[in-house]
This record gives C-alpha cells, structure tokens and sequence, in this order.
C-alpha cells in the first residue's frame, strides 16, 4: 500500500516514553546541585591574571598546546582520525600575517583532493588582553574544553556573553573569521567551528568539502577526482577578517579583510589502491554489486562501492545502499571517515557508486558488505 | 540557568529525548542510562548554552554524544536472558520498522527534522554538519522509507 509520505508523522514510529526512563532521567535533574555564588575577582586579581595569560601566551603556543582537527572529532564525533592525517595536517613551518590588531598563524592545512581543512590560530599582535570570538553572542564557556578555564582565567562565569564579559572586563571585542577561501566553482559545502586554546587564544576550524569531478582518465566511471600526484601543490587564498563590535550595542564599529594571503598545501594524493571482487554474485535490492575500490590517502580510504541497478529500478532507489554495512574480515564496522559524509554518484546509471570515507591506516584484505541478513566477501 | 529552569525543561523535553536515544540505541534499558548521564552532563556544561531559548538543540546535542559513549560501552551480542518481554507497540508499527531498517547516519537526521521538528539549520548545528551534507541525507532518508512503506 503506498503511503503520502508528505501526511506521514514519524512521531508514530515511536512508543510512547517509558515510565522507568522518564523517571530515571528525572531523577538526575532533580539530583543535580546548584554550587555557591562564585566569588567575583577583583579587579587586582585580574590584572594579575592577565599578565599571566599575556605571557603564557608565547610559551603555550610554542609548546604546541593548540587545539586543532583531532580535538573536534574526539570533542563531537565517532570519526577516526588517522595518525598520517595528523601528520600532515601540521605546518612545519608556520606563517603569520597580521590583519588589523590580530596576528593569524596557520596552523593546521590539508587538501586531499576530496576535502580541504585549516585551523588558523588567532590572537592579538601585540599580546594584549581582548575577547576574540566568531559570534559576540556566544557565551564565553563555549567552544571545547578549555572554554571553562577560559572564563575562570577572565574572572566571569562560563556563561556570560562575549558581549557581556567585554563589558565588565573593559576589554576590547573581536568577531574574527579565518578559513580558506576555496574557489566557489568547486565547492560542494562547507563547515566551520572555533575552539579555545589554553592561552586564551582561538583556533578557527574549516573543512571545504569539494565537488567531485571526473578524471579525464576515470576507470569504469569512477567519480575520481583528477588529484595529483602526491606532494603536488595546491594553492588557495586565506579569508581572514576582523571586526571590533562595540559591546555596548553589538555593531561592528571597524574591519579589517585580508584575502591576498595564499596557502600552498601539498596535495596528499592516493598512496594505496586496491580493487575487490566480490566471492559471489549478490544484490542488494536489486543492487548489483560489482565490485569494490580503495584509495587511501593519508586521511583514510575512500572506499567506491559499484552497484549495476536492475532495470526495474530508478535512481531514488539507490538510497537503500545506505543500508549496508562495509567490515573488515572480522567483522568490525569500519572506523567512520573525518569527512563525517557519505555520497552517491548515480550519473552513469544503472551504474551507482556509494562513496564514503573510512577512517583506515591501512587497507584492509578483504572486505564484508552486509545488508538485512544479506552478506558477501570480497577480496 | 538555574535548577528550576534546568528541571523543568528536561520534564518539558524528556519525550524528545527518549525518540532521539531511542532512534540511536535501539533498547530502552540503553535509553535510560543514556538519558540518565545526559542529564548529569548536561548540569555540568550548563555554561556552554548559548541563550535559554537554544535548550532544545543544546540538550540534544549532548544526549547524542552520550549515546555514543553508551553505545560503545554495550556489548553487540545480547544473550537471551537479557531479553526483555514484548514491549507495547507504537501506533504505526509499519513506520517504525521502516524507520529502524536506515542507517544511523540518515535515521537521525530524519526524525531530528521530522519527528522532532527541527529546521535544517538546528538539526545540521545538533550534528556538526553542513546543511547540504544534512540536506542530502535527509532526502536519501525519505527515499529510502518510501521505498520500505511502498512495500509493504
């Protein structure tokens, strides 16, 4: 019987809460206690916590205490990040440019072909004491694990507004924004995220996701972007901006961009590649698998899983391949990709391609793909 | 935030909650456990909610770390002893067996938009995602349950 899926409630998927879980979780609210008024600094103590956080400043820095892509992924995701990605990632030799009272330093910059992600510190030039934030609104306990000793070190509760804090701090307030700024033409989607460092100082965190293009020397339509070969260059400008926000009304009253920098990454291409074929003919719902291929790049394995469609099928059909279960030969999922996505490429129909990353240091022999009760080894 | 505020809005959103534990556990003994430190976690990051108004997709946020954790705390195999009795059904068993039979990666995004009512933008901000990565799993996850539902 066919269904209107625009007058489906999903909430009647659902039973409804059951008693001994509603009365768990409030028993934990209600268990929770609210601690004594903390103690407000005093102005003397907070000059003196300022000196401290001026001049630990250079020594955090220099002694690498920075917050970069593998935090976000342990503070929010189940991604792998695997240990060449880290590697990679780091700038042997960092560069800094000063955009209106900031200084930004690149300190993380990857491109694989597939994503392209920075983390560019950001602190003030002249080592004084300001609020830099990528949204005023934001609390001050925000952004990551630090964020709470942040705020102790400022002397205001974690949840006092960046605005707010300026205001009772008497210091001066930043917007800030730094990120590559990839060329539109390939751009698929982008996100961004900023993180606190121990010194007070902010990592600013992007990740481009590129569109995906067709090699001119595509193996059976692979979806294979032309990436060179490893240690080529790509070179992207930085968009790096600063605005001072007036804490008393939230306008931005100055600003300053910079988008001449340019970042020169090396392209960290295919260093393994391995085709599997798989034991027996089986389809998935009328996918037809056909065969399996990795690249690793130090950011993991790209992994294109190749499905002939039966006839009787359309390409809104394909969406059941995000069904299957991809694992090793013990049958362990395999770890998820610190691209956090998956996709399908369906322009060469009946052929359909699933495309995701696995967060792998190494190819694996085999592999095992699974789907309701269905499973096929291919090696 | 105070205790008050904090109490009343989980009462306010323990429903919620549960679908969205649920959606990623699969068994309601997980739930409340999940349910349980979400609650207690989320007292202790209290600081890191932006505006009261944002509650929702705060709350939501840390329950689904915490079911991860849950998650990778239990064990895959659960023996028969462990089984519990016939729970009741929900209204549309149909539509929940559809719904269990996705992904993770696209169930969650599904019932955190359609279930739960939240725009792309809260949902992809719950689950550090690009809107257009969200976008595209929620229309594969529409597809694919139409294509459950169509066969029945």
């Amino acid at each position: 019987m066919k269904r209107d899926m625009e007058q489906l409630n999903l909430r009647d998927a659902f039973k409804q809460e059951p008693d001994f879980c509603h009365a768990a979780l409030m028993q934990a609210a209600y268990s929770v206690k609210e601690e004594k008024e903390v103690k407000r600094a005093s102005f003397r103590t907070l000059i003196v916590a300022a000196i401290i956080i001026i001049s630990m400043t250079a020594a955090a820095f220099a002694a690498g205490q920075l917050m970069g892509w593998t935090d976000f992924h342990s503070l929010f995701s189940n991604a792998d990040v695997p240990q060449a990605a880290k590697e990679e990632m780091q700038v042997a030799n960092s560069v800094s440019w000063e955009v209106g009272p900031m200084t930004f330093t690149a300190t993380e910059l990857l491109n694989d072909g597939h994503i392209a992600l920075s983390s560019i510190r950001l602190a003030t030039t002249d080592g004084s004491k300001a609020l830099i934030t990528s949204d005023p609104w934001d609390s001050v306990g925000m952004y990551g694990e630090n964020a709470k000793g942040y705020a102790a070190q400022l002397g205001v509760e974690p949840e006092t507004s960046c605005i707010e804090a300026a205001k009772q701090l008497n210091l001066p307030l930043y917007n800030v924004r730094g990120l590559l700024d990839v060329d539109p033409e390939t751009v698929d989607s982008l996100m961004e995220y900023p993180l606190w460092n121990e010194d007070g100082s902010m990592t600013y965190l992007s990740m481009t996701f590129l569109k995906q293009i067709p090699a001119k020397d595509a193996i059976d339509h692979l979806p294979y972007r032309h990436i060179p070969a490893n240690g080529e260059k790509y070179v992207s400008p930085f968009f790096l901006r600063v605005a001072k926000v007036d804490p008393a009304t939230g306008e931005e009253t100055e600003s300053w961009v910079n988008r001449t920098q340019n970042a020169t990454i090396a392209i960290s291409g295919v260093v393994e590649e391995k085709t599997y074929q798989p034991e027996d003919k089986i389809s998935f719902e009328g996918f037809e698998f056909q065969h399996a291929h990795m690249q690793r790049h130090a950011t993991g394995a790209y992994t294109y899983l190749v499905f002939n469609a039966d006839q009787s099928l359309t390409e809104e059909d394909a969406y059941n391949l995000h069904n299957l279960f991809v694992e090793d030969a013990q049958g362990n999922l395999l770890p998820e990709g610190m691209d956090m996505s998956a996709s399908l490429d369906t322009t060469a129909w009946p052929q359909v391609i699933l495309i995701d990353l696995y967060g792998l240091e190494t190819l694996p022999e085999s592999l095992i793909l699974e789907s309701n009760g269905i499973t096929v080894t291919a090696r | 935030m105070d205790k008050d505020f904090f109490v009343r809005e989980i009462e306010a959103h323990s429903g919620m909650m549960y679908r969205v534990a649920y959606t990623i556990l699969r068994d309601d003994d997980a739930c409340k456990d999940a349910l349980q430190d979400a609650a207690l976690k989320a007292w202790e990051k209290r600081f890191t909610l932006r505006e009261e108004r944002y509650f929702r997709t705060w709350i939501t946020r840390i329950l689904i770390n915490t079911c991860y954790d849950t998650q990778k705390k239990r064990r895959r195999i659960v023996s028969l002893d462990e089984i519990r009795e016939p729970q009741v059904a929900p209204p549309d068993l149909s539509l929940a067996l559809a719904l269990q039979s996705l992904p993770e990666k696209l169930r969650l995004p599904l019932v955190l938009c359609y279930s739960e009512g939240m725009t792309y933008q809260e949902a992809a901000e719950t689950l550090h995602l690009p809107v257009a990565t969200l976008r595209g799993r929620i229309a594969r996850a529409k597809g694919e349950l139409r294509k459950e539902l169509d066969a029945e």
